[in-house]
């Protein structure tokens, strides 16, 4: 079912990503700045848009511009104002799932980069009129990843507001193989810390934290990269999206985090978390 | 005769099957692979069996 899924995915994201009508751009206006080796956009792949659209807007407020591109509909996410992300429309039996960019120099030296080391590619590098070039490949352990060279630069680092991406996290199988990995294909480095008495590992760019690496908690999953959300209250947010009808993974806990982080799946199955940034603010 | 009452009978069954096999669309059950399933407006997925023990996750 999954391997049937990933074709129909990959089926549909080519159809729309070999579009010649424009996407928008992933920064409002041309930075012509990169901040390669980070994640600088993110877009959810659903199975019924309008209830993802729905789900979004009503938990973080979220507002979506909407435009056809060759036969398939992209929702431009807006958090107050500012472009963050999109969603992508994928025929049903697929799993809805959010896609993670990261910034590369040369899309195509990274898919190749990527097969060396043992990746599949999904989808080669295409040129999207509006956006730049773009890639997805599925690491050795199975996780999405998509590489961008924006055209018009990436989004310039500056302080996150609610509802804002906080952090990429990657649920691995096998940390210590995808640490040697992702180091291999990107420019990052990694160290090791600890939290409640968990490993923790460290990616970094360019001396900046690009996101962390976790051993995978789903133990019926293969490892993926998940997103991290700001957000002002977790407690308040989990039960607001699980009355919008996600599934909770995990509630805030006083032992993990101080109770800052929550798990959530979305009622189209894509996982993602919560997260009080600081913690003690 | 006869197989036109069959017809009505089958019909009558199905319309008041109807209201179960739309409750079914967000049902969960478990396959014997011990896999949890959900099935939901988008087709069947996975329901992700989380390790709270494992997940030490967040930004840091």
């Amino acid at each position: 079912m999954i391997t049937r899924g990933l074709l129909l995915l990959l089926f549909a994201v080519m159809a729309s990503a070999c579009s010649s009508d424009p996407y928008p751009p992933i920064t409002e206006v041309p930075t012509y700045t990169y901040r390669y080796g980070h994640f600088v956009w993110h877009e959810l792949a659903t199975t019924d848009l309008a209830s993802s659209e729905k789900f979004y807007e009503e938990l973080f407020n979220w507002e979506f511009i909407e435009s056809d591109t060759d036969g398939n509909t992209y929702a431009l996410i807006l958090n107050e104002g500012k472009h963050i992300g999109g969603m992508i429309s994928i025929p049903d039996g697929n799993p809805t799932t959010w896609l993670g960019a990261v910034s590369v120099e040369d899309t195509e030296n990274a898919v190749q980069t990527a097969i060396q080391n043992g990746s599949d590619v999904l989808i080669d590098q295409v040129r999207i009129t509006g956006r730049g070039t773009m890639a997805l490949i599925k690491d050795p352990q199975g996780a999405f990843l998509s590489f961008i060279h924006s055209s018009s630069g990436d989004p310039v680092l500056e302080e996150i507001n609610s509802h804002e991406w906080l952090w990429m996290e990657l649920w691995s199988e096998n940390p210590q193989q995808s640490m040697n990995y992702y180091t291999s294909i990107l420019p990052l480095t990694v160290e090791q810390a600890s939290v409640d008495d968990q490993p923790y590992w460290i990616l970094s760019a360019d001396e900046v934290r690009a996101g962390g690496i976790i051993y995978n908690p789903i133990t019926n999953m293969p490892s993926q990269w998940i997103p991290y959300i700001k957000v002002v209250d977790p407690e308040f947010s989990t039960q607001k999206a699980r009355r919008l009808g996600a599934t909770v993974l995990l509630e805030p806990t006083e032992s993990i985090r101080n109770g800052s982080v929550a798990v959530i799946q979305d009622p189209n199955g894509a996982i993602f978390c919560l997260q009080k940034w600081p913690a003690n603010e | 005769m006869r197989t036109k009452a069959i017809k009505i009978l089958l019909t009558i069954s199905l319309v008041v099957c109807l209201p179960f096999l739309e409750s079914c669309s967000n049902a969960h059950w478990s396959s014997s692979m011990g896999v949890n399933m959900q099935f939901g407006p988008g087709g069947p997925r996975v329901s992700p069996s989380f390790n709270v023990g494992v997940y030490s996750g967040g930004r840091y």
